[in-house]
């Protein structure tokens, strides 16, 4: 089921919430939508889910607009930033709910159940009350409740805030395998770049109200369309280059003494300096060509090395796989290097001057 | 496009609640407002003996209303502050009082006060035969009555403020070396300042339109709700009961103003946690402390010993009964109450209209709180709107209910139907608050689950918000319950030779000075009472809440 | 989804057959109420109304119920008032003389001609207008708990006067006379010997020797016994009462009661309504007022040998006809100014 919202605006008293919402997710497929806290994501959400309503614009949900559709009938799962688990019903009932409330007979909720449960690994836990299982048990439960009557639109309002990053890392993946198995399309709300990333097929950074940024993962990570959302995918590295030739639709683009090349989409004459994005791990050390740096600081992050470096009086992140030769990098902090991009296509042009 | 149903399930129960709060409420009180003449409004209230009464009860709920607050805060923080053993069991008993009927308290005041009583032989065994500790049939009677009575109900409120502290800011306070004066200025003070002034507010309302405590002790002390009752078969008694209500709605106004904007807010901070301490170890504060608790708890508890000591004993009680006998119960089962009816009879028709009581007081409080809890504007305007009947003069309710159902077309007085609608107005403020907490602890987010997983609303209010406020419909049900088996003012007022009910029967005893018998038939009251408050305390604790 | 357990099934079962029992008892027990003649009186007559009523009973099979409420004659009294436009009561009992006209002109009460009024004199009759028939008569004296004047050393109260010494404090009393018929008594008995003016003066004057005023007679004796009150207006049958056996009187001055009983209008069983009040009048009905009531009989040919024993006052006063008789307005002002200093 195709979902498109279409100018939503909400506001609370004088605080402008949302302020003209548009984006469109095609069938079966994962929207991430990104954004700060505060941002209307949550709204966002809401608004889809039917449980609050807009001040105006419009949702369509294969074309049919669902405005005036209570939640109850518009078949939307919906996984809660609190799970909202019933205490009362046992892990079982809580899946069944969904289609007991739809009246579905008795024998195909049973079947459904089960294989929902045996879908989320929850065998054994049927009759245990939402207070007597794990954190991560009581996840798969919430998806197993939202997932349970074939939905045709799947709502996650940042189900996986509040665990530790193994158990999210596992759940990242099931959902991603749920997902595809079932064909919903669904709509993921994260403040978290990873989770968007490792999970979506389309993008969306929600600021100040607006969508800004709206497109393929891919293509939104590589090249963000602003700093703003730049900053919000993790693409924090931002350089000022001079601008001093325009070749075959790249701009060519020199820092210092080094000159390298990136996509522009027309051909900007007068323009003197550009800003320029590169994700940190689109940089590399070189012993060549390549940005004049000084290291500031080398440190552990995740599974990666990264560099701090100062390339004019911009500090530039980049993360080097090497975590083996961590101790060695260390040495550098302090000294000249040089930044060699990797690859000049996925260099971004966010601001002309 | 799929349209909305715009008739719900909560939009019914919305109209039905609506439709019982007019019966209620707004129709008797529009039907009182109605019936009286501006110009007797005018000459009432320049009449100087008017104007004294309104004085002398504004006088007395102001002097009870300062120690009774006073004297509950070093209970209230040490029941919050301090966990021990049988410190619940001990909480429990301290509502006891709030519980019994206020009518116990005068019965236990005039055994215990009486010039043959306990004090004036303790008065007379230090200062000689001729000395007499006359207290009783006064305003200081009444006063002194009212202390006991709310005493509990002040302790439970204060309670609650002192264990919301922000214990963040306690801990800062304490880090920066501020002492004692200091941490109260600037942490306990403030925040338990709306607690503070809720128990002041509540308990002068209480003391303002007591009604069954002057009657029986004030003597020659009236005061305005007495007055109606007493001239009720004047003219002059509707002007009184309209500018009664006038009166204690404006003061409701207030309390609910202030309730909204400073009281509720102040609930919601993190609960303190309590410290354990145990007998063998206490430091002297918390000696004092747990001395003065004791104490109170005693004092509190003796109004009840005594009657249910008396009702044992043949002869007047000093504290210990003398000739223990079950003589007045055995009497009371031959005893004629002058309706022609026997004391199983009497007591039948309590039951009987307890149960429909609190059946209807449940049922409804269940409806008006499933009608507006789920959507934030008509919370606020419902929620704080049920304090209003809680705190208005009774007598003027009763004399509203009189014009508009007694002896209007509906010829309802003399039968069982206008004391049990009296009881059900004064009841279900108390029981829709009970519910209402009970039910926000159900967070919205699973009501929005519900709905999404595509369950209709009262679905969802069968399958998960009534099990989850079971608990609290128990309570309410058992709170009507007492609350009707010792309700007095409806029962005064409405009885009939077709209808009496148990207060009414121990009243007549009461105010006929047959000790011995009214304390049987109170002690009877008192233990159904005490049984259900202590069912209501377990469930519900520290969060029984009256405002 | 929506399971009841076995115990919250249960439960809701009991709760629902209380419920639909509680309802069609007290709708079945009010039914069989409304079947009795009702007849309203003061909890004080009480033991003699019962009396008379088993014995119409037994000569007529009628079913009586008899319905006392408040502490006194004129609470009962007032009840019947405020239950004018939906009556109750089909005979009532106990008005007190001095306050019969308030009931007559509240319009609550019919006028009949008894069979047998013949039987009692002219002059016991005071109601002329045929709505109240007089029952019986009593005298009001000063009495006094002779234990405790003597514990204390007190000088022996005599007449209304003596009731001022400040001696007495918190030992004096009368009945409330809003709600008692004795009270009012006391009060007519004060206006009728001083004039209205001096008489309230005085009663304003009495108020600093009074604790409080039991609402009724029943409540005057138990406060008696409890030693709460002393020195008061009591009947003269009350002197050698068993159960207050310290009271006695010097019975130089009293005031004479009388009672009425009368027909209520709108009554639901007018015929043996009117049939139980001249019951009430007859030789049978008289003759249970001395021993069930402690009152003298207003039937010449009733005994009243079982209350030989008690003491006539030397000087009897009457109601002062004089006066203005406007009783409403004398217990407002009781209450206003006197009760309320």
């Amino acid at each position: 089921m195709k979902v498109k919202v279409v100018n939503l605006k909400k506001s609370y008293g004088n605080v402008k919430v949302l302020d003209g919402v548009s984006f469109e997710v095609p069938s079966g497929k994962l929207l991430a939508l990104l954004g700060p806290s505060g941002s209307g994501k949550t709204t966002t959400l809401r608004i889809i889910a039917g449980l609050t309503k807009q001040d105006s614009g419009d949702v369509y949900f294969d074309d049919e607009n669902v405005n005036n559709l209570p939640p109850q009938k518009r078949n939307v799962g919906m996984v809660f930033q609190n799970l909202a688990l019933f205490p009362n019903l046992t892990v079982k009932e809580n899946i069944a709910y969904p289609l007991v409330a739809r009246n579905v007979p008795r024998e195909k909720i049973e079947s459904r159940v089960n294989e929902i449960v045996n879908m989320l690994e929850l065998n054994g836990l049927e009759d245990r009350l939402p207070s007597q299982i794990s954190g991560g048990q009581q996840q798969r439960v919430a998806i197993g409740r939202a997932i349970a009557p074939n939905v045709k639109l799947l709502l996650l309002d940042e189900p996986f805030t509040s665990l530790d990053l193994p158990l999210k890392d596992e759940l990242i993946d099931l959902l991603k395998e749920i997902q595809r198995k079932l064909g919903t399309t669904t709509i993921y709300v994260t403040h978290d770049e990873y989770e968007a990333a490792s999970l979506s097929d389309y993008i969306a950074t929600l600021l100040e109200g607006k969508i800004d940024c709206f497109g393929e993962t891919f293509s939104v990570l590589s090249k963000p369309c602003s700093e703003k959302s730049a900053k919000l995918l993790g693409v924090s590295n931002m350089v000022t280059a001079k601008v001093v030739g325009f070749e075959n639709e790249y701009l060519i683009l020199k820092v210092g003494d080094y000159t390298f090349k990136a996509k522009a989409d027309e051909k900007i004459i007068n323009t003197k300096e550009v800003k320029v994005l590169i994700r940190p791990n689109n940089l590399e050390l070189s012993s060549e060509s390549g940005f004049n740096a000084t290291v500031e600081a080398v440190n552990l992050v995740k599974d990666y090395v990264q560099l701090k470096a100062k390339v004019n009086s911009n500090f530039v992140k980049i993360y080097l796989e090497h975590i083996d030769k961590f101790h060695e990098l260390k040495k550098l902090v302090g000294r000249q290097v040089k930044l060699k991009i990797k690859n000049e296509n996925l260099v971004s042009l966010v601001e002309f001057i | 496009m799929a349209k909305r149903s715009k008739v719900t399930v909560e939009s019914l129960a919305l109209i039905f609640s609506l439709v019982a709060l007019i019966f209620l409420y707004f129709y008797p009180i529009f039907l009182l407002f109605f019936n009286v003449k501006l110009n007797e409004v005018f000459l009432i209230i320049f009449d100087p003996y008017i104007q004294r009464l309104f004085l002398g009860t504004l006088i007395q709920a102001i002097l009870s209303t300062i120690p009774s607050v006073l004297l509950s805060i070093p209970v209230a923080f040490f029941l919050s502050r301090y966990d021990f053993r049988f410190s619940k069991e001990l909480s429990y008993l301290l509502l006891t009082p709030f519980f019994v009927p206020s009518f116990a308290t005068a019965e236990a005041f005039i055994i215990l006060f009486g010039n043959n009583g306990f004090f004036n032989f303790i008065v007379k065994l230090i200062l000689g035969k001729s000395a007499n500790f006359q207290i009783l049939y006064s305003m200081n009677a009444v006063i002194l009555a009212h202390i006991f009575y709310y005493l509990p109900l002040s302790s439970l409120i204060l309670q609650q403020g002192f264990s919301s502290v922000n214990k963040d800011l306690e801990e800062v306070a304490c880090l920066a070396s501020a002492n004692w004066l200091l941490m109260a200025k600037t942490v306990y003070i403030p925040q338990v300042l709306p607690s503070f002034t809720a128990a002041l507010a509540l308990v002068f309302v209480f003391s303002f339109i007591s009604y069954s405590t002057p009657l029986l002790l004030g003597g020659k002390f009236t005061t305005v709700e007495v007055e109606i009752f007493s001239t009720r078969t004047q003219s002059s008694s509707l002007t009184l009961a309209f500018l009664q209500a006038l009166v204690t709605i404006f003061f409701a106004l207030i309390l609910v103003v202030y309730r909204e904007k400073s009281y509720v807010k102040s609930l919601s901070y993190r609960k303190v946690e309590k410290k354990k301490i145990s007998f063998s170890n206490l430091s002297p504060f918390e000696l004092l402390l747990f001395i003065v608790f004791v104490t109170v708890v005693f004092l509190e508890l003796l109004p009840v010993y005594v009657v249910i000591v008396q009702a044992f004993s043949r002869v007047p009680v000093f504290i210990f009964p003398t000739e223990v006998s079950l003589e007045n119960f055995l009497k009371l089962f031959s005893f004629d109450f002058g309706f022609g009816l026997s004391f199983i009879k009497v007591l039948l028709y309590s039951l009987s209209i307890a149960f429909l009581v609190s059946f209807t007081s449940t049922f409804l409080s269940l409806l008006f709180v499933f009608s507006y809890i789920r959507t934030e504007r008509l919370r606020r305007f419902f929620s704080p709107f049920f304090f209003f009947p809680l705190s208005m003069s009774q007598a003027s309710l009763a004399m509203s209910l009189m014009v508009a159902y007694g002896l209007s077309s509906l010829k309802l007085y003399g039968t069982w139907y206008l004391i049990a609608i009296g009881q059900i107005s004064v009841i279900v403020p108390i029981t829709v608050r009970i519910i209402e907490v009970s039910w926000l602890k159900i967070s919205n987010e699973v009501y929005e689950a519900s709905m999404t997983s595509g369950a209709s609303r009262l679905f969802c209010f069968l399958s998960l918000e009534l099990p989850q406020v079971y608990p609290s419909l128990a309570s309410s049900f058992l709170l009507s319950f007492a609350s009707s088996l010792s309700e007095f003012t409806f029962s005064n007022f409405f009885s009939t030779f077709n209808v009496m009910t148990l207060p009414a029967a121990v009243y007549e005893l009461i105010a006929s000075r047959n000790l011995g018998l009214a304390s049987s038939l109170t002690s009877l009251i008192v233990v159904s009472v005490m049984v259900a408050e202590l069912f209501v305390s377990k469930v519900l604790g520290t969060e029984l809440r009256v405002i | 989804m929506i399971k009841l357990s076995r115990k919250q099934a249960l439960s809701l079962a009991i709760l629902v057959i209380l419920l639909l029992a509680s309802i069609l008892y007290l709708n079945f027990t009010q039914q069989k109420l409304e079947s009795s003649l009702i007849v309203y009186g003061p909890e004080g007559d009480e033991y003699f109304a019962k009396a008379l009523i088993s014995a119409f009973q037994k000569r007529f099979g009628v079913n009586v119920t008899y319905v006392h409420y408040g502490m006194g004659a004129v609470d009962i009294c007032n009840k019947l008032i405020s239950e004018k436009n939906a009556p109750q009561a089909d005979v009532i009992l106990g008005i007190p003389d001095f306050y019969s006209k308030v009931v007559v002109n509240s319009g609550v009460l019919d006028t009949f001609i008894p069979n047998n009024l013949s039987l009692i004199p002219k002059a016991e009759v005071f109601d002329p207008t045929g709505h109240v028939f007089p029952l019986d008569k009593g005298y009001i004296l000063i009495t006094y708990n002779s234990t405790i004047i003597k514990e204390k050393n007190l000088p022996v109260p005599s007449t209304l006067d003596d009731l001022l010494n400040p001696a007495y404090k918190g030992l004096v009393f009368y009945q409330d006379p809003t709600s008692s018929g004795t009270g009012l008594a006391f009060l007519v008995w004060v206006l009728s010997t001083k004039g209205e003016t001096e008489g309230f003066n005085f009663l304003k004057a009495l108020e600093s020797n009074i604790k409080f005023h039991p609402p009724g007679w029943t409540s005057s004796i138990n406060a008696l016994k409890m030693g709460e009150i002393a020195i008061g207006s009591m009947y003269s049958t009350d002197v050698g009462y068993s159960e207050v056996p310290n009271l006695t009187t010097t019975a130089e001055v009293g005031f004479v009661y009388r009672e009425g009983i009368a027909l209520v209008k709108g009554a639901k069983h007018p015929n043996a309504a009117k049939k139980f009040i001249e019951f009430a009048l007859s030789n049978e009905g008289q003759n249970l007022v001395a021993p069930y009531n402690y009152m003298y009989p207003v039937n010449p040919n009733a005994s009243y040998s079982d209350i030989a024993y008690a003491p006539i006052p030397k000087e009897v006063v009457t109601f002062n006809t004089s006066l203005s008789g406007n009783v409403t307005q004398w217990l407002e002002l009781w209450r206003r100014e006197v009760k309320s200093q």
